[in-house]
């Protein structure tokens, strides 16, 4: 019959860690990372919107999506270099989470069009969606293979 | 020595002893559920796609309602009470909550933001420089620092519950750390959606 594990073979795992945000030792720090990322497109589409219909001087929304890129990049280098992790379950769970994604990016992309977002503005805001589809499918890819076995 | 310790509905639970599964999940996201969700979300696109003023503010109100609601009563009376029961009952109550909050918070967020922007565009809120303006640039703030917290944590604990609770033998540390998390982030989410409703209301009575 398929049983939980015994309290005894929880061990140290079961005591609260930071509400499960900290990462325990030897785990690289994708959550919080790919928390910054959110936030810094987040922030970037928040001052877009704010501002839509008028011009606005992108700077601001262009660093922004520099940073989330940054952030980004430095989480999937940090994962591909942690040893023992289940990849397979992370890229079968992070394709679903892709494709559920990039529908939801698409949708919110064409709304941008249909509302007369033109030029510069529109490049901004579509990489802040590419950032956007592909940083929760990977948090979300990243949690679930983090607590498989590494062969998985 | 295996002791018994606590007794869920009359059934002892032991400490040192492997306890039975509950019951598993068929499929990761109830299949039975996306029917209704995919009715929810058409009659949002119909609502936008027909900019009825009505419908509009049918969908974000109901579903505003129902996103605070839920986020409160999960975070504030579902919490603390799963905190004071034994793993077993937790667990079990995590198989068969998390599968169903896997669609309905998606969808009510969908049903919120989507109708709600429209509705802000339709009503000339979004013009910067209106009356309304800065109480809707505060409520994209809010939303942002909810969006962050639920993508970035309380997604992915929901969908790791359920792939946890489909292992041969699932750990019930793991379970209790992700619903842990599932928890205080739908608090805090709930916290924040105090400040939705004095945005809201305020809003609608300038």
């Amino acid at each position: 019959m398929a049983t939980f594990a015994p309290e005894e073979e929880i061990g140290p795992q079961a005591a609260p860690v930071a509400e499960g945000l900290a990462e325990e030792p030897g785990v690289p720090p994708c959550t919080p990372l790919a928390m910054v990322a959110l936030a810094l497109i987040v922030s970037g589409g928040a001052y877009l919107a704010s501002n839509i219909p008028h011009r606005v001087p992108l700077g601001p929304a262009w660093a922004l999506l520099g940073c989330a890129l940054g952030t980004m990049v430095l989480n999937a280098l940090l994962l591909a270099r942690a040893g023992g992790f289940a990849f397979r379950r992370f890229f079968t769970v992070f394709r679903w989470g892709l494709l559920a994604y990039v529908v939801s990016a698409g949708m919110i992309e064409y709304v941008f069009v249909y509302d007369g977002v033109r030029g510069s503005t529109l490049i901004v805001l579509s990489g802040m969606l590419v950032v956007f589809a592909l940083t929760v499918p990977f948090s979300i890819a990243f949690t679930v293979a983090r607590y498989a076995h590494a062969g998985d | 020595m295996a002791q018994a310790v606590e007794s869920v509905g009359g059934v002892p639970q032991t400490r040192g002893q492997a306890f039975e599964r509950p019951r598993v999940p068929a499929t990761i996201i109830p299949l039975a559920g996306l029917p209704i969700v995919v009715a929810v979300i058409g009659g949002m696109i119909a609502a936008i796609a027909t900019n009825t003023l009505w419908a509009l503010d049918f969908y974000h109100v109901v579903g505003g309602g129902l996103w605070t609601a839920i986020d409160l009563f999960v975070g504030l009376v579902i919490g603390p009470i799963m905190g004071s029961l034994p793993t077993a009952a937790r667990a079990a109550f995590s198989a068969r909550f998390m599968p169903k909050m896997s669609l309905i918070m998606p969808t009510l967020v969908t049903m919120t933001l989507g109708a709600g922007w429209q509705l802000a565009r339709h009503l000339g809120n979004l013009q910067a420089g209106g009356a309304k303006h800065g109480w809707l640039v505060a409520s994209y703030a809010v939303v942002g620092v909810m969006a962050v917290i639920a993508l970035g944590l309380l997604e992915p604990a929901n969908i790791a519950v359920l792939f946890e609770m489909r292992k041969e033998r699932p750990d019930p540390a793991v379970i209790e750390r992700l619903m842990r998390r599932f928890i205080y982030t739908a608090g805090i989410t709930g916290l924040m959606q105090v400040a939705t409703l004095i945005i809201m209301t305020r809003l609608a009575t300038i």
